[in-house]
């Protein structure tokens, strides 16, 4: 499962993935494991811990209930248009943190 | 794609029961009396999950008719899972005639996407809507996000949105852009990409939104004016493609990138299936 990454001072924008691996045909149960795996990263991506989503707790609380599984299989659905225009933000910020990037240096030397 | 599924007449018209589709009824009336303004509804449970289209379904059969003619896509295609299912559905509980061209349609459900053909007069889009609340990410109380609503205080909004211009100089929002509605209420559009705000404003068609896991009903009235949020001097952008459609050729439609083989090469291609069909047709007539 891929979700966007607004970056840090080190790392420009990105996609990220979270990973998830199940037996047999049990593709939600593989999808809510890359959810759950994203979800609690957020320490190793130094990202601010602002959205109930980024907690364990909560995240373990609510993702075992009939409208969790509604929201992990939609993800099987297409995404064609809300990826492509997350794609294109991502490469404009990109372009832009990497413009910036040489100015900074000239700066500090 | 016009193989006829059996009507099945055990079924209610358009499976929800006659009260149920007049207090929808009820609902949409007041969301179209007060444009995007967020009316509750006693949201049914529907034979599919949440977050599938069960909002924009109710809304659906609540507003179809026997004459209607239905069109159901999902992210601009009409030959997807989530479309092909809905189309489906009510080809089996109302026995209505189904159709993939925008023009002909009278009632369109769609996920994500406004058809590039301009709309006309007399036609319904029905959208189905994830998060019905535009303030959400930003107020997660429910009573709040009301009173701020109530009182006009968008205030926050517009902080959000300068705090992206503060931080990468531009709105970092690609789609589920927020608009205000008639001078009013802010609204989101569902999440259909920023490229699709401007067919919202003054359009011909009537637009309902629909919330299943929310329970959440509001609408867009034919004529209203819908306006993006932006400011004066960082107004409001549409995004551009330097490729054109591989298929149509397309400039000005939404192109979704393909990458075609291992290698890596990539090919843009229309989103809204029916639009590039079309055009592909009249090219090849014309030749």
């Amino acid at each position: 499962m891929i979700t966007q990454f607004v970056g840090s001072k080190s790392q420009p924008p990105q996609f990220t993935r979270g990973y998830g691996l199940a037996f047999g045909y049990a593709e939600r149960k593989a999808m809510g494991m890359a959810l759950v795996d994203r979800a609690l990263r957020a320490a190793d991506y130094q990202e601010e811990i602002e959205s109930p989503a980024q907690q364990e707790e909560f995240v373990l609380m609510h993702c075992d209930n009939v409208e969790a599984a509604g929201f992990v299989s939609h993800l099987k659905l297409p995404h064609y248009v809300d990826f492509q225009s997350e794609l294109d933000l991502i490469r404009k910020m990109r372009r832009s943190t990497l413009a910036a990037e040489p100015q900074e240096q000239e700066v500090t030397a | 794609m016009n193989r006829h599924e059996p009507y099945e007449a055990q079924y209610n018209f358009a499976y929800l029961d006659e009260q149920t589709k007049r207090s929808l009824r009820r609902g949409l009336l007041k969301a179209v009396a007060i444009p995007g303004y967020q009316v509750p509804f006693a949201g049914r449970e529907m034979p599919l999950p949440y977050g599938w289209g069960t909002g924009g379904m109710q809304v659906t059969a609540a507003v179809l008719g026997r004459g209607d003619v239905l069109k159901v896509i999902d992210q601009g295609a009409d030959d997807t899972t989530n479309a092909v299912s809905i189309r489906r559905f009510f080809t089996r509980t109302a026995g209505v005639r189904t159709t993939l061209r925008t023009d002909e349609a009278s009632i369109i459900q769609t996920r994500h996407r406004i058809p590039e053909t301009p709309l006309r007069s007399g036609q319904i889009m029905v959208f189905q809507v994830p998060i019905p609340e535009p303030l959400r990410f930003i107020e997660p109380s429910d009573s709040e996000t009301k009173a701020m609503h109530a009182l006009n205080d968008y205030g926050v909004m517009h902080v959000k949105l300068y705090e992206d211009i503060a931080r990468y100089g531009y709105i970092a929002t690609a789609y589920a852009y927020p608009v205000t509605v008639d001078h009013r209420y802010v609204m989101d559009p569902s999440p259909i990409p920023k490229f699709d705000n401007p067919k919202l404003h003054k359009s011909p068609a009537l637009m309902l939104f629909g919330a299943g896991r929310e329970k959440r009903l509001y609408a867009v009235p034919p004529y209203t004016r819908v306006e993006s949020l932006d400011f004066e001097d960082h107004p409001f952008e549409l995004p551009r493609w330097e490729q054109s459609c591989a298929f149509c050729g397309s400039h000005d439609s939404y192109l979704d990138e393909l990458i075609v083989d291992d290698a890596g090469t990539r090919q843009f291609v229309c989103s809204d299936t029916d639009y590039c069909s079309q055009r592909s047709g009249r090219q090849e007539a014309l030749a």
